[in-house]
């Protein structure tokens, strides 16, 4: 969780979260079992932003599988 | 916090005010759609101020171009959504709609939406909307309009009232024209005095009749409870669901052989079949289930705001009242399927309305059979089938209610400004402890159950910003909890087992949507 959250902060910096959450499931878009991430963040005053963000991380190892943050 | 130390959050009737709306037609011109504008225009001139929160919204679509020209000319150049309907173009700004029309006046279909108020003060929407009437062709062909005033400041009242009027014009349809007025404001009670007054005001100077008034929930009260107190309520009706499936699990109390109760797919097929099979009979349904709860359980009174939903409610103690409401499903068009929900509300508080949830899932009858998820639907045909049909309900409830009632009044009266001290509390779980505990109940609902996956939740209430079950330490936070995710083969089914921080363990199968998905974990 907190490698996932640290993979966050790293792709949207200055970003304030306003809600996350957090599971293990199959992805099918990966075709993997993989812990996820996501996060939504709070609209930022006059500058584009991002909207929210995902993380996958393999769920024995902790690597990063994927991770994608989306334009509002 | 010990229930006993905190303060239970106030019940406060006195000087209390709620939303009220009422709704009235207003008259319209038929088959001369200036008219029926011009109409709608000495309404907004002769009843209505604006102020910042009015916004008076302009949507047509029209075979012509110059009237939609006509409103392009009245805005700035940077205003307004218009299009028209080749396939290349885009959506135009007012400058850019102008240009088009210039280069090809004989634009076949053309569409506008606009907010005239962003632009333009009320005497200059007013003037703009009769122009466009006198432009209008008295037959109104080819001309679909809507046009919206929300939040108008109706000034015939005496108390402040803001009103929503409408105008809606189809080219087709077995209604053309019609035109309305909603009305909102602030009083004691839909049956007091302010009320009354408000309303003959607002008759006599409308010149029509306006509907019985209702009290509605409203999200902008002053006097709204706080997001850990409405927690606290939340999680003791989920707590209340919980014990009374224990205690119907500890009596042995089943769905078994209740007629026509199908799952929630199953419950279409049915309607399917028979329609195809041309097994079709005309069913007071409403009627039937009143003359059902009248007799069987008198203490349920009729409450529908709708023929569509039929409600019953019953005060189970002092500010506390059940709701037991049929959501009738309408299953593509072919209806005659329903199923049971029961809501909590805390009417003459500042919580009315707050804990009335249709759309929660946790709030299915079912959900203390442990089939709340994707709850069973009854399904019928024919008027045979609807009395098997309404005996198995009267079944289910004789089983369910008793049982919730007693704990709801043991968890809610009065109401609670903290979460009982006698809940469990299993404290700030990490998902491998939550999956640890719900294992055992996967294992005795199916031998071979096998772990799916997981997911973190909390308090999803719409209005408050509950919904990180977590924190970023991967810890169930104090209104979070684990939903871990089973499949059974020989089931053919899904189990889903929620882990809260706090509470009992809530769990609730069905059957499965789709293949199996996931492979199990190494």
């Amino acid at each position: 969780m907190q490698k996932g959250a640290q993979t966050i902060q790293a792709l949207a910096p200055d970003h304030e979260w306003a809600t996350w959450e957090c599971g293990l499931g199959e992805e099918r878009k990966l075709a993997a079992t993989v812990w996820t991430i996501h996060a939504s963040f709070r609209p930022a005053v006059r500058r584009p932003d991002f909207r929210d963000a995902h993380v996958y991380l393999d769920p024995v190892d902790g690597t990063v599988v994927h991770s994608a943050v989306y334009e509002r | 916090m010990p229930r006993s130390l905190s303060r239970p959050p106030q019940v406060d009737t006195v000087g209390r005010t709620v939303k009220i709306v009422s709704s009235a037609a207003l008259p319209v011109v038929e088959g001369d759609l200036p008219k029926a504008l011009l109409g709608f225009v000495s309404v907004l001139r002769d009843h209505c101020a604006f102020d910042v929160q009015t916004r008076c919204a302009l949507s047509f679509i029209m075979t012509a171009g110059k009237f939609p020209a006509l409103v392009a000319r009245a805005l700035p150049p940077e205003s307004g959504e218009f299009e028209t309907y080749s396939p290349s173009e885009r959506k135009m700004t007012s400058a850019q709609f102008l240009m088009r029309i210039a280069a090809n006046a004989r634009l076949r279909q053309c569409s506008c939406d606009v907010t005239l108020t962003d632009f333009l003060a009320r005497d200059q929407v007013l003037d703009l909307l009769s122009e466009l009437a006198g432009a209008l062709p008295v037959s109104g062909r080819g001309v679909s309009l809507m046009l919206f005033v929300d939040s108008a400041i109706l000034f015939d009242a005496s108390e402040p009232v803001r009103g929503r009027l409408s105008l809606q014009r189809f080219p087709r349809g077995k209604r053309h024209c019609g035109a309305g007025v909603l009305c909102e404001f602030c009083a004691d009670s839909k049956s007091g005095p302010v009320a009354k007054k408000v309303l003959r005001e607002l008759r006599e100077a409308f010149g029509v009749e306006w509907k019985k008034p209702c009290e509605v929930f409203d999200p902008d009260r002053a006097d709204r409870p706080s997001a850990s107190e409405a927690s606290v309520i939340e999680r003791c009706i989920e707590e209340a669901f919980a014990r009374a499936a224990a205690d119907l699990d500890r009596a042995q109390a089943a769905l078994t052989g209740i007629p026509l109760l199908y799952s929630s797919m199953s419950a279409f097929g049915k309607r399917v079949r028979d329609v195809q099979s041309g097994i079709r009979e005309p069913v007071d349904f409403v009627r039937e289930l009143r003359q059902l709860i009248q007799t069987n359980f008198p203490d349920y009174a009729s409450c529908s705001k709708q023929r569509s939903a039929p409600t019953f409610r019953k005060r189970l103690a002092d500010h506390i009242e059940g709701l037991l409401f049929v959501e009738r499903l309408y299953e593509q068009g072919l209806g005659k399927c329903f199923t049971l929900q029961y809501q909590v509300d805390f009417p003459g508080t500042r919580f009315a309305g707050e804990n009335v949830n249709v759309s929660s899932r946790s709030r299915s009858l079912f959900s203390l059979f442990h089939k709340g998820w994707m709850p069973p639907k009854w399904a019928y045909s024919t008027s045979e089938e609807l009395a098997e049909v309404l005996g198995g309900c009267r079944d289910v409830l004789r089983m369910a209610l008793p049982a919730l009632e007693t704990r709801l009044k043991e968890l809610l009266s009065p109401i609670p400004g903290a979460l009982p001290p006698d809940m469990q509390m299993r404290g700030r779980l990490t998902a491998r402890e939550a999956y640890e505990q719900a294992l055992w109940i996967a294992k005795a609902w199916a031998p071979d159950a096998r772990f799916a996956g997981l997911h973190s939740g909390g308090l999803h209430a719409v209005t408050y910003d509950l919904a990180r079950g977590v924190d970023l330490d991967g810890r169930l936070q104090s209104h979070g909890s684990w939903r871990v995710r089973f499949e059974s083969t020989r089931l053919n089914s899904d189990l889903l087992v929620d882990v809260p921080h706090s509470g009992l363990i809530r769990w609730n199968s069905m059957r499965k949507l789709f293949p199996m998905l996931c492979a199990p974990p190494s």
